[in-house]
């Protein structure tokens, strides 16, 4: 076997290999954070990524999340179950390519373009209760990552 | 020269076909729960991780953003500790989740996941593969 052809079945497999190593535009934070309680609320979401999104071609959609009371639930079973509707949402979203009702994000503060760092508006004074972000960003190396923040407007804010 | 080649191909199918043996199946409601370990069989002090995939039963369609509304946890064979395994998705393989640990310990190891799917309460506990002791493939 000639050495060139050993050469590229090396470097065929190290880039198997490294194929899940691919950057990829992932949240690193947001703000309110996932599952924050706010007192007031936010006039925007800003979420930061590892990668820059295209934001042209990525979706971010907050809506409100109906979340039924069951008694006697402790905070983390809470936690987990209003993750799960959430989850459930952002499938209908998703399915849906972000065409859903009852949008209360504006759009972003700066369309267009490449960023890290994404602003979402929201309608002013949002009412008491549970929101969720649903999004799907795609990276400048066109890889797509998805995902959702949660977080609640507290009541008497 | 081929030898090294045929051991490269070898290490390279075994990476790419690790995790898709050895997992068992529970149903959930609606869904189906398929749990394992990446790198099957498993033996102690090497890296491996939870291999975890949530479907509907009904269509086999993925289950995305399980992240944190999940808890798994996994429990030592001899029930000394237990040990909450923080989950993330896998980049472009939906409805799929991770979670890396090192087992120190051979033996049979139990893993609970307890929480949501969407509106389905879920609490199974599955038992693993047999754990073997590292020196059982360790050479020389």
């Amino acid at each position: 076997m000639r050495a060139s052809s050993v050469r590229w079945i090396v470097a065929f497999m190290l880039l198997s290999l490294s194929v899940p190593a691919w950057a990829h535009a992932h949240l690193t934070a947001s703000t309110p954070a996932d599952g924050a309680v706010v007192r007031s609320p936010p006039a925007s979401l800003q979420l930061d990524f590892t990668e820059a999104v295209q934001k042209r071609f990525s979706l971010f959609v907050v809506l409100p999340l109906s979340v039924p009371v069951e008694a006697g639930e402790s905070a983390h079973d809470r936690s987990l179950r209003v993750h799960a509707l959430a989850a459930q949402l952002a499938d209908t979203v998703m399915a849906d390519k972000g065409a859903v009702k009852g949008r209360v994000d504006t759009g972003l503060a700066r369309p267009g373009g490449a960023a890290k760092q994404v602003t979402i508006e929201l309608a002013r004074d949002l009412s008491p209760g549970t929101y969720v972000l649903v999004w799907r960003a795609l990276s400048v190396d066109t890889h797509v990552t998805h995902g959702i923040v949660v977080f609640t407007v507290a009541s008497g804010g | 020269m081929k030898r090294v080649i045929a051991l490269l191909v070898t290490v390279v199918l075994a990476a790419l076909v690790s995790g898709a043996s050895a997992h068992e199946l529970k149903t959930a409601g609606p869904y189906d729960v398929l749990l394992g370990f990446v790198n099957e069989p498993p033996v102690t002090d090497t890296l491996n991780g939870l291999d975890l995939i949530v479907r509907s039963s009904a269509d086999e369609k993925p289950v995305d953003n399980l992240e944190k509304s999940l808890d798994v946890t996994i429990v030592a064979p001899d029930d000394s500790s237990s040990r909450s395994l923080p989950l993330s998705a896998v980049d472009g393989s939906p409805g799929h989740y991770t979670s890396p640990f090192i087992l120190s310990q051979p033996g049979v190891y139990a893993l609970r996941v307890h929480g949501y799917i969407g509106s389905t309460q879920v609490d199974v506990t599955f038992r693993s593969d047999e754990v073997a002791p590292a020196s059982s493939i360790t050479f020389p």
